[in-house]
């Protein structure tokens, strides 16, 4: 899938979907030019219109599985954003949780955006932020926990 | 004789040793379209997901408008009142309690709608959505 992803993702930077239309049955002329699509060249020497039926079938085929690529890559990306934050996070929290205990903090990658003995006062320093921190009240971990 | 199963999943976590119990991010989003992000405790023994009541504040919730619930728990156990937020669970539960000091996803609601995979090992977690 990443491979998949990777090369949507090249197609993209090539003009590569720049075709938005599906090809018709029979009709080289529809197909574009050698220069705008210089991998469609072989269609030009190919006598045979079964021939050319199917390579433009296949094509097709190719170009919408890139085009369903494309369409996650946005979701991938977001993803992989989310997961650089939360390990930047996991970081933080692990190098510096000791230094917080008991108190609320607001995180956002490894940025301490605000800390307090209440939740109130935190959430109201990291207010109207466009995406909500990790807030949380650093617990104590002295103790070894047994269940709830 | 063995049974061999092949999972994959859409992510995966690094917990820490240095905290009690296994952490996940969780997100919350409610109705009217506040959020907060906050780290969860996984619990197979929690029937449900229970939450410290200020993320209930701080999303605008009204903790006792809502359905109340008591649980039990090894030292006692405490009031929580139920809430339609966005996560995995359709039901969430805020603990009335402000010294609650705890957040956990259980079995209704969130393990019920993950896949999970657990290497405690290499202190690592696998997660995907039941459907992916």
């Amino acid at each position: 899938m990443a491979d998949a992803l990777l090369v949507a993702d090249q197609h993209v930077d090539e003009g590569f979907l720049a075709l938005a239309s599906p090809l018709p049955a029979r009709g080289v002329q529809s197909i574009p030019d050698s220069q705008t699509l210089p991998a469609w060249s072989f269609l030009h020497t190919n006598n045979s219109n079964d021939r050319l039926d199917d390579d433009a079938t296949t094509l097709w085929a190719h170009l919408s599985g890139a085009r369903r690529a494309l369409a996650n890559l946005g979701q991938v990306r977001q993803r992989a954003e989310k997961d650089r934050l939360l390990r930047q996070e996991r970081q933080w929290l692990s190098e510096n949780r000791h230094r917080f205990s008991g108190r609320w903090i607001a995180l956002e990658g490894d940025q301490l955006l605000a800390h307090g003995a209440t939740s109130r006062e935190v959430f109201l320093k990291v207010s109207g932020r466009a995406t909500p921190p990790l807030v949380i009240l650093v617990a104590d971990e002295d103790l070894p926990f047994a269940g709830r | 004789m063995s049974t061999v199963a092949t999972l994959t999943f859409q992510s995966k976590h690094d917990y820490s040793r240095s905290v009690s119990g296994i952490e996940v991010p969780v997100g919350l989003k409610a109705g009217n379209g506040l959020s907060v992000r906050l780290l969860a405790k996984v619990d197979t023994g929690a029937t449900n997901c229970i939450f410290q009541r200020d993320y209930a504040e701080q999303l605008g919730i009204d903790v006792e408008s809502g359905e109340r619930r008591t649980f039990r728990t090894a030292v006692g156990a405490f009031d929580a009142y139920g809430h339609t937020v966005t996560l995995s669970c359709p039901v969430v539960y805020f603990a009335a309690p402000s010294g609650y000091s705890r957040n956990v996803v259980g079995r209704s609601g969130w393990l019920d709608r993950f896949r999970l995979g657990l290497v405690d090992h290499d202190l690592t977690l696998f997660l995907s959505h039941y459907d992916d």
